[in-house]
């Protein structure tokens, strides 16, 4: 019986399916059958990076066996991978020049920085054995800085994906210096709107809730805590604050409400918006200035040591 | 058109031909043959060595010849010659000392790049005649009164043999101006040069007359047909006996409103099914397949029926055909029935098409298209043919069925593409979070907002976006502080279309420039402005409706504003993205991306978004 005719029979053995369903799943983790992908550009450069750290680890031990200071090989690797770290920088900063595209760029600081972990790992052997920071204020710091780098640079490739899904989710687009505008807009629409009442109870009602806390709500930026963790919890009291009130309003007043607890939404989505992105920015700022420090303080690292290996 | 075209211009224009031998009773009582010629055309006076139309000008006017001569020029002139200055590759130590040392002015320019090299001088004015009387006199205070060009060495052009001269009675520009192209040459005034331009509602308008109608088809068919079937890719292989059996029979046809431009600000608002309903039809689904449908400009929506409305599966644009496969598998006997029209054809706002009856095309084309070229089930049916295969043809059908073979024998991989088949079918549904690239949304999305015009166009993945905005501080940077672009525009799921300039395939900016500073790049196809000979009219800002066009006031690199002599306005000039053309690193909008979100695209087809939105997983 023919493939084809078995096919047309439904009698595909359990052993096909299987390996036809594992072929399929290698091909949509590693993207292969496919030109070019983000996935298989992924797969490939993690193998470089492996198969390079695995070379390192070997000319290490090599040079341990051979009582030479691997040590030194692996300063001089490290120093020169925050070289190669720090140079995107400056590339950011001269688009004018045919230096190659910032995403090249990119995707060779992510595995540099991955790469430059493994050879931290094999010059500082005391990790190994369960210290994570180096003895000694200098090293101690400097193991420090190295680790908190590494880790905000691993925490940047996390938030730099999964951030800008979360900001598409919101809706509405909006960038960051328009935010405060956006803000403003969104108070006055709530004031015009407690403003146009005519009804006297909705008046005292809605004007109520306007001074005691929309108001507030409105014209304040959002707290730090928010910044840090932007939750809906502040949405969510207003909202069903003005919920509450529809009891109290007639119909015509209640659509008033309706309106406001749009503007309400759309304020928390703002906040939400700008709690996010103000994170990628920091994050870019406290990631660049400590990967300089680092930078400072393994070159003094680098002087010192080398004045006592020549010693 | 003209508020000082009088009745008297109209009874002379009357009098002359082809206006003479015009038959009035052909026009609506709405709109009269007089009433065509007083609100559409508009009487002019050049000067001899007065550019009338320049190469690679859009125009959306005809110029007919009254009285004297004009002269056609037969080789390419250089852009200098017309005033226009060509983008100029810096280098890269000149671009980063510019990058260095920036002027910190808003727009800032220096003298040099706000006078124009040529000289411009203002038109003199609209000429009237007075009936009767072979008397002009100008009419003062013109208000369309723009700077002309006057060609240098007009003169010595004409000695050397390199014009054709236009006499009284012919016309020139009309088939630019029909199929929305660039002019072909330039045309400069000689002695005495009387024109009428005839702006294209009002050639529309005269073609009712069906003698006149005729003569212009007639013109096109044996002028300009031919060249135009030629550049379309699928009839490059066609031989001349072939090509000009094709072009006695093809019939030419429009669809819909060359000025798609001035509805498009309604029409996107419609929802798709809407849209597509109030487009008119050019072939219609499940009908007897007659012609192929070859674009000759405009765009076209591929469409079928499902459900009780309809779904866009492609879009069409200069150069496309359609019916390909259908002719193909009824020609070659398929299963031995013809073969229905399997979508329907849509003009999407303009269309302008070519139709290649059946018997012509599969006499005289067919057989010289690559089967390459053709459909997949068309070329497979090529291959077997009734009348069975060619001696070349054979050696393909065996390849073919060891192919299939091999195919067959191969039970992992058969397994694999059917695993992947149902993966790949998952991903076309629109997921619960509404993020997933869904291609006929996507499709009407880019046909409704008439993306599909873009060349250049800038998506920006939200998914991969971090709201950094390097790519505006990378436009900025390279513009002497003036970024291009706002990160801002419309947004389908995860694509965001930034308002910055297409370069489009059909650019409506550049129609009505009056000094031509608005052109085309012949090489890079990019649509440049020649700032030196902008005059701020502001005519190609009104006219994008991309809004993608900005007027900006300019100054001198020490901050004082330029201003016009005699109004002693600010002048202002048209600014819009250029692709950074003049820098070695070329746009830098996208070389700035860290993340891969960003990409300048060729819209006017699908596969390039189609293998860019592939790449992303």
């Amino acid at each position: 019986m023919s493939v084809v005719e078995r096919r047309h029979g439904g009698a595909i053995s359990t052993t096909q399916r299987c390996k036809a369903a594992a072929s399929g799943l290698v091909n949509r983790v590693t993207g292969a059958g496919r030109a070019y992908s983000f996935r298989r550009r992924r797969v490939v450069a993690c193998g470089v990076v492996v198969v390079s750290l695995a070379l390192a680890a070997l000319l290490a031990s090599g040079m341990h066996a051979a009582l030479l200071h691997s040590g030194v090989m692996t300063g001089w690797m490290l120093i020169s991978c925050l070289f190669l770290l720090v140079l995107i920088g400056v590339r950011r900063r001269i688009p004018v020049l045919p230096l190659g595209t910032m995403s090249v760029w990119t995707q060779v600081h992510i595995y540099t920085g991955l790469f430059a972990v493994g050879v931290f790992l094999l010059h500082v052997p005391a990790i190994l054995h369960g210290r994570l920071i180096a003895t000694g204020y200098l090293e101690g710091t400097l193991s420090g800085l190295f680790w908190f780098v590494s880790a905000s640079g691993v925490y940047g490739l996390i938030a730099s994906r999964r951030i800008p899904w979360r900001l598409t989710n919101v809706g509405e687009q909006v960038r960051l210096d328009q935010i405060p505008w956006y803000r403003e807009q969104i108070s006055r629409s709530v004031s015009d709107e407690v403003q146009s009442l005519t009804n006297p109870a909705a008046i005292s009602v809605i004007g109520e809730f306007h001074r005691r806390y929309l108001s507030r709500y409105l014209s304040s930026k959002p707290s730090w805590l928010y910044l840090i963790y932007p939750t809906s919890v502040r949405r969510r009291r207003v909202l069903a604050g003005l919920v509450e009130l529809n009891r109290y309003l007639e119909e015509e007043d209640c659509r008033v409400c309706g309106r406001i607890a749009a503007l309400v939404r759309r304020r928390d989505d703002l906040d939400y918006q700008y709690a996010l992105q103000l994170r990628l920015r920091v994050w870019v700022m406290l990631h660049s200035a400590a990967s300089v420090a680092l930078l400072v303080m393994a070159i003094i690292h680098g002087i010192l040591a080398m004045r006592f290996v020549e010693s | 058109m003209d508020p000082h075209m009088t009745d008297a211009d109209v009874d002379w224009l009357l009098t002359r031909m082809p206006f003479a031998a015009l038959d009035a009773s052909q026009f609506p009582k709405s709109i009269p043959l007089d009433g065509v010629l007083k609100n559409d055309c508009r009487l002019h006076r050049f000067a001899p060595g007065q550019v009338i139309v320049r190469e690679g000008d859009y125009a959306n006017s005809a110029f007919l010849v009254l009285e004297g001569n004009a002269e056609l020029i037969t080789r390419p002139l250089p852009p200098d010659v017309l005033g226009r200055r060509e983008v100029e590759k810096r280098s890269w130590s000149d671009a980063l000392w510019q990058f260095l040392r920036p002027s910190g002015v808003r727009e800032a320019r220096r003298p040099e790049n706000v006078t124009p090299d040529v000289e411009l001088h203002d038109r003199p004015g609209t000429e009237h005649r007075a009936s009767g009387n072979e008397n002009t006199s100008p009419i003062a205070g013109d208000a369309d009164a723009q700077p002309t060009l006057y060609l240098q060495d007009f003169g010595g052009l004409v000695r050397a043999g390199q014009t054709a001269r236009l006499v009284a009675g012919e016309l020139f520009g009309e088939v630019a101006t029909m199929l929305r192209g660039p002019h072909g040459a330039t045309v400069v005034a000689g002695e005495n040069a009387t024109l009428l331009e005839i702006r294209l509602q009002g050639l529309k308008m005269l073609q009712r007359d069906t003698a006149f109608a005729e003569r212009m088809e007639e013109h096109y068919r044996q002028h300009w047909l031919a060249i135009h079937l030629k550049e379309i890719p699928l009839l490059r292989f066609v031989p001349e006996s072939n090509l000009r059996n094709v072009v006695e029979h093809t019939q030419l046809r429009s669809f819909g409103r060359l000025q798609w431009n001035a509805d498009y600000s309604k029409t996107r608002k419609l929802s798709p099914a809407q849209q597509i309903e109030s487009e008119p039809v050019v072939a219609q689904e499940g009908h007897h397949v007659t012609d192929l449908i070859v674009v000759r400009s405009g765009f076209g929506r591929v469409c079928q029926n499902y459900g009780s409305a309809q779904r866009t599966t492609a879009y069409l644009g200069k150069g496309h055909v359609f019916g390909l496969e259908e002719i193909t598998l009824s020609v070659t006997g398929g299963n031995g029935a013809p073969m229905p029209l399997q979508h329907s054809l849509r003009a999407v706002g303009f269309l302008d098409t070519l139709h290649i009856p059946v018997e012509c095309f599969a006499r005289e084309v067919l057989p010289h298209i690559r089967r390459s070229e053709l459909p997949p089930n068309a070329a497979e049916a090529m291959l077997h043919r009734p009348q069975g295969p060619t001696k070349r043809e054979r050696r393909s059908v065996a390849r073919e069925e060891s192919r299939r073979d091999d195919a067959q024998s191969t039970t992992e991989e058969t397994e694999t593409a059917s695993v992947s088949t149902t993966a790949k079918t998952w991903d076309d549904l629109p997921s619960s979070t509404g993020t997933s690239f869904e291609p006929t949304g996507l499709l009407e999305f880019i046909v409704q907002n008439r993306y599909n015009n873009g060349r250049q166009a800038m998506i920006i993945d939200l998914h991969r976006c971090t709201r950094c905005d390097d790519c505006v501080k990378a436009c900025a940077s390279v513009h002497d502080g003036n970024p291009r672009f706002a990160r801002i525009g419309n947004h389908h799921e995860r694509l965001q279309f930034v308002e910055a300039c297409m370069h489009c395939t059909d650019p409506v900016c550049m129609i009505g420039c009056p000094t031509g500073a608005l052109h085309r790049d012949e090489s890079t196809g990019l649509v440049n402005i020649s700032e030196n000979i902008c005059i701020g009219c502001g005519v190609c800002a009104k006219g994008c409706p991309y809004d993608n066009i900005e007027m900006v006031a300019i100054s001198d690199p020490s901050g004082r504003p330029y201003l016009d002599m005699k109004s002693k306005q600010p002048i202002t000039k048209a600014t819009k993205c250029d692709m950074c053309s003049g820098l070695p690193s070329g746009p830098a909008c996208a070389a700035a991306c860290p993340h891969d979100a960003l990409v300048r695209i060729d819209l006017s087809e699908s596969p390039p978004l189609e293998d860019w939105l592939r790449r992303r997983t």
